[in-house]
């Protein structure tokens, strides 16, 4: 009984003392953190983009700043003289900077130096005095003389594609600029960056192979390519026709056709051609390079 | 003018002292910094996104420095009474409103000082190109946008009950001809009927405030602007800076002050 | 009544504060209830070097008739003067200071600064300003702490802050409203000094106050106001009959305040009745 009273008044006077109750306390935390911890990466890693802020705060929401952000590059390609909602657009439905880079079907309309229209009163007038309403792409003639002005639409790109990684135009379109201005490495890389989020995407293949062609490595271009096509046809080919991205198809089969024509192989630039013909409204044009091709000629460009 | 300059001089010791222009323009210089070191295809010389950018910040920080250090001055001084010592002396109240206005619009323009100096520093050192007259034509512009919002600022705190009120309507006010000032016709044509001829009233009544909002000039670098068109925005920002004044000096002469 | 503010003969020194039929009115801010007269034609005479009371229970119309002597509000009837000047003219305040109530200079400004603000206002030349800050200062007792911002002040320390700014542009008419307003025993002790040391000055100073006994100790002359009019004016003395002893005791009186009626008995009625 003395036995037991010592045990016990050892006990109480260990565990009476407030220091450990905080040992066990964190001991308790420790074996808790250590349980649920996998779980909690688990839950983590189960969520799509979870690691990204942008994306947990904004939600949906990015896609309209990514957009916004799209279309501020244009405006900075016309170095800021642009069409507001409450103007004429009908010569701004396709950004220049995507149709200038052949990477998008121009769908422009209209005369575009004159989006604004007539000043309709003094106000009006006087406003426009504060900006020069003069139609410009960057590039032409730079007052601060810069040399590769149109890289100043990049930074945009390169939020528009943080905010919403999978617009594809902003990766094609960075790419082209990019490779206009001499930064071959940054495009491609950008492409790949483009690539991951979006694997399927037919666009970044192509752009992709435009990379590599022009860096000279055709065969990795064509297969690069042929690639593209393939996928093209896997998304494309069961849509009615008006449905059919048919321009970035055109595209791939023209370049793979010039590919092949350089590289000598004439009856595959001529497959190319012929694949090519039922896709394009005017196929006389094609019939007519076809005819070149198999004349000696060489295979024009587009 | 003696009595103008010595209020004025008031607020602007009351601004120095005050933390808030320093809270803005140390937010401004972090989030252009931090922007300005992002890594964006390698080349350093990319310029006019920062531009934007710290213009951006500097005109938000304008319109709250404007709007709060204004909406606050004439509610203050009856809450602290010290109107009361002032008036007892040989001021009218017209002079202690436009020692407010003065003090306010001086705050706004050294303060604006400041951020336009870190601005060119920003843009000076990243394209290597100092357009001075755009610089200039900018600033002086935005100082004069300062001008109206404060006199409008100032009115509205003789008109409505409480500074937050004065600072919440003249914000949306100000934000609002900003972004549609310049669009407001094209709005009542499209529109019709009477809400189109309100619209169009609404269109000539109200002080085009985005016509002082020429960051694009510096920001593409845009040729300067005719001279004679800043004298007229001058000359507009000056009038409407007037005639709020004015407003705000017929409600105040007739104020109970307690 | 109105005779009895007049102490001087046409022939003496003109008043520098004249107030004649001096008349304001309300409209009240309750439905129904009309216009609220807060002075019925009070004429004033104040002459140069008195110490004059004001003095009447809240609500008598005090704090009115020094709103319409500062140009704070506008009388309905009557007239103010202000060393024989309209008291609408701004003009008419260059020659007074004003210390009002419970007022919260302000905080971001030192003590210095505070002055130098008003001293401005005046068109006081440089060097003579500095002296006059020096000067004033001085007398509030406050150089000690004329370089700490006015925040970091004690009410005391606030209060002769005003004292010293009501006295920047060397007046010659000092207008307090109750000067002694919610300080301590030595705060109020030591504005009473700074009253005393100005009267002996020859300054004139008009001023109201709660405070019978400190009135009693200053003033040349009072004037009782209540329910907007003038009840009695003259010196101290000349307002005590019969067995009164103090002014508390004439006030009570002047005013009819019935003690049994009273449902609130303060700590000073009770030493009266006692």
């Amino acid at each position: 009984m003395n036995a037991n009273n010592s045990v016990l008044d050892a006990a109480e006077s260990v565990f009476g003392r407030p220091w450990i109750h905080i040992v066990m306390l964190f001991g308790l935390a420790f074996i808790l953190s250590t349980l649920i911890h996998p779980e909690i990466s688990a839950f983590h890693a189960r969520r799509p983009d979870s690691g990204d802020p942008l994306a947990s705060i904004l939600g949906d929401g990015r896609k309209l700043f990514a957009n916004h952000f799209y279309v501020k590059a244009d405006v900075y390609f016309h170095s800021g003289y642009y069409p507001t909602i409450f103007d004429n657009r009908e010569s701004h439905q396709t950004a220049h900077m995507a149709e200038d880079a052949g990477v998008a079907e121009g769908k422009n309309t209209g005369d575009e130096e004159h989006f604004l229209g007539k000043s309709s009163d003094w106000i009006d007038a006087h406003s426009r005095k504060h900006f020069p309403s003069v139609h410009t792409h960057l590039g032409e003639d730079s007052p601060d003389g810069r040399k590769n002005a149109e890289r100043e639409i990049l930074p945009w790109l390169k939020f528009s594609a943080k905010l919403d990684p999978n617009k594809i135009e902003t990766y094609t379109v960075a790419a082209y600029w990019l490779r206009r201005t001499g930064a071959d490495g940054e495009a491609e890389a950008f492409l790949r960056e483009g690539l991951r989020a979006n694997p399927d995407s037919v666009e970044i293949l192509f752009e992709l192979g435009r990379c590599r062609y022009d860096a000279k490595d055709v065969e990795h271009a064509r297969n690069l390519w042929a690639l593209a096509w393939r996928r093209w046809q896997q998304q494309e080919v069961g849509k009615p026709a008006e449905q059919q991205n048919r321009f970035i198809a055109a595209a791939i089969l023209m370049h793979l056709a010039r590919l092949e024509h350089a590289a000598g192989d004439i009856n595959q630039c001529i497959r190319c051609l012929e694949t090519l013909l039922p896709l394009k409204q005017n196929p006389d044009e094609i019939l007519k390079r076809i005819a070149d091709v198999k004349a000696g000629l060489p295979l024009t460009a587009e | 003018m003696h009595i103008i300059l010595a209020v004025a001089g008031v607020v602007i010791l009351e601004m120095i002292r005050r933390k808030d222009v320093y809270v803005l323009l140390f937010l401004t210089a972090l989030i252009t910094l931090l922007l300005g070191s992002v890594n964006l295809f390698g080349d350093p010389n990319i310029a006019r996104y920062l531009k934007e950018v710290c213009l951006t910040l500097i005109w938000i920080s304008s319109v709250v420095i404007a709007i709060a250090t204004a909406a606050r001055q004439i509610p203050a001084e009856k809450e602290s009474r010290t109107i009361f010592p002032l008036l007892a002396k040989p001021v009218t109240r017209a002079q202690v409103m436009l020692g407010k206005f003065f003090g306010c619009w001086t705050a706004c323009v050294l303060s604006l000082a400041l951020f336009y100096a870190f601005f060119c520093l920003v843009s000076g050192t990243k394209e290597h190109y100092w357009p001075i007259t755009n610089y200039f034509q900018a600033f002086w512009l935005h100082a004069v946008f300062c001008a109206v919002v404060v006199a409008m600022t100032l009115m509205g705190s003789v008109l409505l009950a409480a500074p937050s009120s004065t600072i919440t309507i003249v914000g949306v006010v100000v934000l609002g001809i900003l972004l549609l000032g310049r669009h407001l016709n094209k709005v009542a044509a499209k529109t019709g009927g009477l809400a189109g001829d309100l619209l169009s009233a609404i269109y000539f009544a109200i002080p085009h405030l985005e016509w002082y909002d020429v960051r694009d000039l510096i920001i593409h670098n845009w040729p300067a602007i005719n001279w004679t068109v800043i004298a007229t925005d001058t000359l507009y920002g000056a009038a409407f800076a007037g005639l709020f004044l004015v407003a705000a000096w017929a409600r105040f002469r007739r104020m109970a002050l307690n | 009544m109105n005779n009895m503010s007049q102490s001087s003969s046409a022939n003496g020194p003109q008043p520098i504060l004249r107030t004649e039929k001096l008349r304001v009115e309300f409209r009240s801010r309750e439905i129904g209830q009309g216009v609220k007269v807060a002075l019925q034609g009070l004429d004033l005479a104040v002459y140069p070097g008195e110490v004059f009371g004001f003095l009447g229970p809240n609500g008598a119309g005090k704090t009115t008739t020094m709103n319409v002597l500062l140009g704070f509000a506008n009388a309905t009837g009557g007239a103010a003067y202000l060393f024989g000047t309209d008291v609408r003219q701004p003009i008419a305040r260059q020659r007074i200071g004003y210390l009002p109530e419970m007022t919260y200079y302000y905080k971001f400004l030192t003590a210095e600064e505070l002055l130098r603000f008003y001293a401005r206002i005046f068109k006081i030349p440089m060097a003579e300003r500095e002296r006059r800050i020096d000067v004033v200062l001085k007398l509030v007792e406050l150089d000690h702490a004329r370089k700490r911002p006015i925040r970091t002040y004690s009410k005391g320390m606030q209060q002769r802050a005003g004292l010293a700014q009501a006295l920047i542009n060397n007046p010659d008419l000092l207008i307090l409203d109750e000067p002694t307003s919610g300080l301590d025993p030595i705060g109020r002790m030591k504005v009473r000094e700074i009253i005393q040391r100005l009267k002996n000055e020859g300054k004139t100073v008009f001023f109201s106050s709660h405070e019978m006994g400190e009135v009693e100790t200053v003033c040349d002359r009072v004037a009782i106001l209540h329910q907007g009019e003038l009840k009695a004016a003259g010196t101290v003395a000349s307002l005590l009959t019969g067995n009164e002893t103090n002014l508390e005791q004439a006030f009570l009186r002047i005013i009819d305040f019935n003690l049994n009626s009273s449902s609130i008995c303060t700590s000073s009625s009770l030493l009266l009745a006692s």
